[in-house]
């Protein structure tokens, strides 16, 4: 009995088992392999070009790390033509023959769509029903290896169906270009996982992407969140238009607040052509509540309408006034040779938050704990005394106005 | 270095404080495929959201208002890599375990924050002149940048939790 001597670069899984004949396989995790004796191979994919290349044993006809042309096979003297296209395959190498006399047999094991990497993308879609929409197959990164680098064949199908989404353009509602999948429009039907798979002779790489299409009723529950501070300028961003803005377009959008169209009078809002947002030129708390945008996109002969809607939030902008230290105020503090001291510094912050105020004490421009490190020096905890009451005298006339806040404090 | 490391309350905790990040364009940070990135949450993803964990970092001077920023409740941190392009990462090192650690071994993970028209910059200590940013387009990763611009966002909003 002749041993022969298999390489396989990148095999997803070497799967292990006794072979009728006595011959021992070994389970091995992906990566480049050597191994003598008679073993079970699970190829990734063959595509009708591959070669699975059998010759003389002991050498690994691809070196090095990498994804390379793809996967090959060493065996004795002999070549065997790929004959299944993008199905995982199991090869039997049922014995170890004198040279030139291999035999095997092929096996088709698992389904066409087992890649070796299957990811779920961490985040659904949403989307409204009879409004266009676009997927994008999720960029991939593996080992290093940017998706965009690989000659990588792309390919969407809908979980549960059994037919590829068709590519380009036609009659279809839904197609595949390049890494999107488009829906001239989404339907109600439409939700489900989608599965878009990058594949080469020798690397798969799929990816679900679940999408929900609701009611265009249901345009709140699928809103974008966005925050905008009052008493300053607010802006209010359309989102995820990539796609349907065409290039160079001086696209117009339409904003809507609440379904009633806003007056673009540059005063209170100013939209601009060729931008996705909107500007609140001083945002009040009046300005919270829903906007939608609405973008007119045009596919073949028919219009769309995109809309997203956001959902504004609005925040007081922290107040923030001067510290003012009110202890210690003397120069000199008086102490007693040996006796424990303790000097506050009392620092007053008016309604400012107290994060936004430090506090700290130096020894001749540098901190306590440079200083004294052994402790002998220590700077205490912050303490937080809250007083909640600004009483605030007003004064005013025709001619001016005067405030001056003080506040009630425990002796 | 180590003597930089005593401090006068040996393992003193710092009190980590929570925001809110999210820059002039409306994009908030998430993360995907282990980086973080900023982008659109809609409706229910929106729970996806990272908060920001940051403390400040007294080894510099605070008029700078120094800061660590992290994220999973403290557990990974923002880090500017070594080299003259630095990129940034994140570390899998207890935001409060920096808190101790001396200036050398933190200055990587050191932001200088810096407040304008009520918008936040995060300059990294690291490498002056670098600036924490967004990319113009969604779904892209935050990172350092030294010109900013359209194409690369460093204005920042910054809601105290």
């Amino acid at each position: 009995m002749v041993e022969v001597g298999f390489c396989c670069h990148r095999v997803s899984t070497l799967i292990t088992d006794q072979l009728a004949n006595g011959g021992t396989y070994q389970k091995k995790e992906e990566g480049p392999r050597n191994i003598a004796g008679n073993v079970v191979m699970s190829l990734p994919v063959c595509t009708g070009s591959d070669v699975i290349t059998m010759v003389i044993p002991g050498q690994c006809p691809i070196q090095g790390a990498g994804l390379g042309p793809g996967l090959q096979w060493a065996i004795p003297q002999l070549s065997l033509s790929c004959l299944l296209r993008n199905v995982p395959l199991v090869l039997y190498i049922s014995s170890a023959h004198p040279m030139g006399a291999s035999a095997f047999r092929i096996q088709r094991v698992q389904s066409a769509d087992d890649c070796q990497d299957h990811t779920t993308h961490f985040r659904p879609t949403f989307a409204l029903a009879g409004e266009p929409l676009v997927l994008q197959c999720p960029p991939f990164q593996y080992k290093n290896m940017d998706s965009s680098d690989l000659a990588l064949n792309l390919t969407w199908y809908k979980n549960g169906s059994t037919t590829l989404i068709p590519a380009g353009s036609g009659e279809n509602r839904i197609l595949s270009q390049d890494d999107m999948l488009w829906f001239l429009p989404a339907s109600l039907q439409d939700s489900g996982e989608y599965i878009c798979t990058r594949r080469n002779a020798s690397y798969c790489a799929d990816v679900s992407i679940y999408l929900q299409v609701f009611d265009k009723s249901a345009s709140q529950e699928i809103s974008f969140p966005q925050k905008a501070f009052t008493r300053s300028p607010g802006k209010v961003v359309c989102p995820n238009l990539k796609g349907f803005v065409q290039k160079d377009a001086s696209y117009e959008l339409k904003w809507y607040k609440a379904s009633t169209p806003l007056n673009i009078d540059n005063e209170k809002f100013t939209a601009l052509k060729g931008t996705d947002y909107l500007i609140i030129n001083s945002v009040t708390s009046d300005d919270a509540g829903y906007y939608t945008c609405q973008l007119t996109f045009e596919h073949e002969t028919t219009q769309y309408n995109v809309t997203r809607t956001v959902r504004l939030q609005t925040l007081d902008p922290v107040r923030k006034s001067i510290p003012v230290i009110i202890y210690p105020t003397e120069r000199i503090t008086l102490a007693a040779m040996g006796s424990r001291l303790i000097i506050p510094c009392k620092v007053y912050i008016a309604a400012s938050h107290e994060f936004y105020t430090d506090v700290w004490w130096q020894a001749n421009d540098t901190d306590i704990d440079l200083v004294y490190r052994k402790g002998r020096v220590t700077e205490g905890k912050r303490h937080i005394q809250e007083f909640n009451t600004d009483f605030k005298c007003v004064a005013t006339n025709t001619r001016g106005f005067q405030v001056h806040t003080t506040q009630v404090k425990r002796e | 270095m180590d003597g930089d490391k005593v401090c006068a309350m040996p393992g003193a905790q710092a009190m980590v404080f929570r925001s809110r990040i999210w820059d002039v364009n409306q994009k908030s940070l998430y993360l995907q495929n282990d980086e973080l990135v900023a982008g659109y949450l809609q409706g229910p993803n929106s729970a996806l959201e990272e908060k920001i964990y940051w403390i400040p970092n007294r080894n510099f001077n605070r008029e700078k208002f120094p800061i660590i920023l992290s994220i999973k409740d403290g557990s990974q941190c923002l880090a500017c890599s070594f080299g003259a392009q630095p990129v940034l990462q994140l570390e899998s090192i207890r935001i409060s375990d920096l808190y101790n650690d001396s200036k050398e071994d933190s200055t990587r993970f050191t932001f200088f924050r810096s407040y304008k028209n009520g918008m936040w910059r995060f300059e990294s200590a690291s490498h002056p002149g670098w600036f924490l940013c967004t990319s113009s387009r969604s779904n892209e990763p935050l990172g350092l940048t030294q010109n900013p611009g359209s194409a690369h966002v460093i204005d920042f909003y910054f809601q105290l939790l």
